[in-house]
């Protein structure tokens, strides 16, 4: 399922103002139902970021906490750009301290419960690509997670969340000018990464047909 | 990225896949695409690139990540508990939790105490103005937003209906909506407000002033205040309106035993035992009980501060029964819906601030609860021989 177009589930159903003010004034319920508009997103994010579910989880919740207190500093203009700020904001945080102080996990050793790979995605690939896209997908994964900061949020972001560019400028904080370089940046890195793989691309992917 | 192809024409591409270029750059890259098949190479091999990235599969979460009140330092507070919860005297409230285990049985043998001693001076002295029992009762009913246990720093809201405002002589009007703007804000209104007593405002004028600075006669006040450990206060740093000509004071954030004072029967010139705190202020103001409805004489020497002005309940409204809690985000409503004929209760967001001179808000905060039950208790007596 393309990513691209998608649309938040009820969002414009919803009046999204009238939940930002109530917010404001500390009502839960309120902020609540602007998470669940938003949290497939927020926890893709996440998990872009980091590639790990049960960390990308984490993220997502301990990012909610922080921006229902922080929201009344919530100005105006984009919700889903100023969440996912607070959400790259706490991944990349986590990041660092994982840096710092890598560790091993019980259920990081072999038969662990993060051996089960990736999330399972929205449609249920058929059995016959199970291996070929879980592997393909894994492949994407890794290069972006290889991109250094500033291009893979504003990559994530863009390409795989369908922000737009202004919302992307939002969510990192950035101009325009710097979203267009970072992400044209982005997309090069990644195609070279995706260069070593090349056999799990589909045949109408592989770069290499077109000359 | 081949070596051919510099940043600029790389990012160039990049933007016209997304239809980010200006018309003139998007002529001018189609007009050299038309030519240059290399080019024409890359933007494939980009838009393959692209098309992976977003084909990737949407990702949903696992759970849902709503927030409980645990999480966010807040503690959903049944109705019924804090029916239960209701005293009748403002009480110390220490920071400290090995001082606590006493307060509850003090604050209960005060209760029952002066629950006796009270319903002995309305039967000997039926004659008086103190409210009644009842009138107590309800208006202590508001106290219960002040026994919310919470710990954490999301703002609760206290919600009345049936609010008029009015101020102490001297003291400009600030409107309820203010409250909730920022310090500076807020002073800057305070700052901007005409102050009657410079011209030994009338009480007419400060109800017309207050009045006009409402939306309406009857309306809504939602205050923010926070909970941490027991202690609800008002947003720190709240400005404060000094009466007269003296300069605007902050004063730090209310404690729980302040907010306890928000509601001050004020129909009697002798104010029961049950609110000697009270009448404590009402005499250090050297205002009538029914000053704060702007009907009294006020001493414009006295060095009172109002904070945020008082705000009276309407008299003409109906009472003050109601007191409940949303389970989920320890949002405290109380409402106004009985009549209460002469009482007139008082209820501020910051009653310390309001009603306070800072020697009794000295003693408030650092008196011992034994102390200021004395005190309760002997003033009650001295009024008692004096009548």
């Amino acid at each position: 399922m393309n990513a691209w177009n998608t649309v938040p589930r009820s969002a414009e159903a919803v009046d999204e103002a009238a939940l930002v003010r109530q917010a404001q004034k500390g009502e839960l319920d309120a902020f609540n139902q602007i998470i669940l508009l938003h949290q497939d997103s927020l926890y893709a994010v996440a998990y872009r970021i980091l590639g790990d579910p049960a960390m990308a989880a984490d993220a997502t919740q301990d990012a909610m906490i922080s921006a229902f207190r922080r929201f009344d500093t919530f100005q105006g203009g984009s919700l889903k750009a100023w969440l996912i700020r607070i959400v790259t904001n706490v991944c990349y945080d986590d990041l660092r301290r994982q840096k710092r102080r890598p560790t091993t996990g019980l259920d990081d050793l072999p038969g662990g419960d993060s051996d089960d790979g990736a999330p399972l995605p929205s449609h249920q690939p058929t059995p016959e690509h199970v291996m070929l896209e879980t592997e393909l997908q894994q492949a994407i994964q890794d290069c972006i997670r290889a991109l250094g900061r500033d291009q893979q949020s504003v990559l994530v972001l863009c390409d795989v969340q369908g922000l737009s560019y202004q919302e992307v400028a939002e969510s990192v904080s950035v101009n325009l000018g710097t979203v267009k370089s970072r992400l044209s940046r982005a997309r090069v890195a990644v195609r070279q990464c995706l260069q070593g793989v090349a056999e799990l691309l589909p045949p109408e992917y592989r770069f290499d047909n077109e000359s | 990225m081949p070596a051919e192809w510099t940043d600029a024409e790389i990012e160039q591409l990049s933007a016209y896949i997304d239809e980010q270029l200006e018309e003139s750059d998007r002529t001018a890259l189609e007009a050299r695409l038309a030519n240059n098949a290399d080019l024409r190479q890359e933007l494939a091999v980009m838009r393959q690139t692209v098309a992976l990235l977003r084909d990737l599969p949407t990702i949903r979460a696992p759970r849902a990540f709503t927030l409980t009140p645990d999480m966010v330092g807040q503690t959903a507070v049944p109705a019924a508990a804090l029916a239960d919860s209701i005293r009748v005297l403002p009480t110390q409230r220490p920071r400290q939790a090995q001082r606590t285990w006493w307060i509850p049985a003090a604050s209960a043998a005060g209760v029952v105490l002066l629950a006796g001693a009270f319903l002995l001076t309305q039967t000997q002295n039926s004659g008086t103005q103190a409210p009644s029992v009842g009138a107590v009762q309800q208006g202590v009913a508001v106290a219960v937003t002040s026994t919310v246990v919470l710990d954490g720093s999301a703002f609760n809201t206290v919600v009345l209906d049936s609010v008029t405002q009015s101020v102490p002589r001297g003291v400009p009007s600030v409107a309820p909506s203010e409250i909730e703007q920022s310090n500076d804000t807020a002073e800057s209104a305070i700052n901007a407000g005409e102050s009657p007593a410079d011209d030994g405002g009338t009480d007419e004028g400060v109800a017309r002033n207050t009045l006009d600075s409402l939306p309406s006669e009857q309306g809504q006040l939602q205050i923010p205040v926070t909970m941490t450990q027991g202690v609800m206060s008002a947003p720190a740093m709240q400005p404060v309106i000094a009466q007269t000509e003296q300069e605007p004071r902050f004063m730090p954030s209310p404690t729980v035993e302040m907010l306890e004072a928000m509601i001050i029967p004020l129909a009697s010139s002798t104010p029961p035992p049950t609110a000697s705190l009270d009448s404590d202020l009402a005499q250090q103001s050297g205002e009538s009980a029914t000053a704060n409805t702007g009907s009294g004489g006020g001493n414009p020497e006295q060095e009172m501060i109002a904070g945020m002005d008082g705000l009276n309940l309407n008299p003409n409204a109906p009472g003050f029964t109601v007191a409940t809690v949303s389970p989920i985000q320890g949002t405290v409503i109380a409402q106004y819906n009985q009549p209460l004929s002469d009482q007139t209760l008082v209820l501020t967001p910051e009653p310390a601030l309001s009603v306070m001179s800072e020697s009794q808000l000295d003693k408030t905060v650092n008196e011992p609860i034994w102390i200021r039950w004395f005190n309760v208790l002997s003033e009650w007596v001295q009024n008692l021989l004096r009548e």
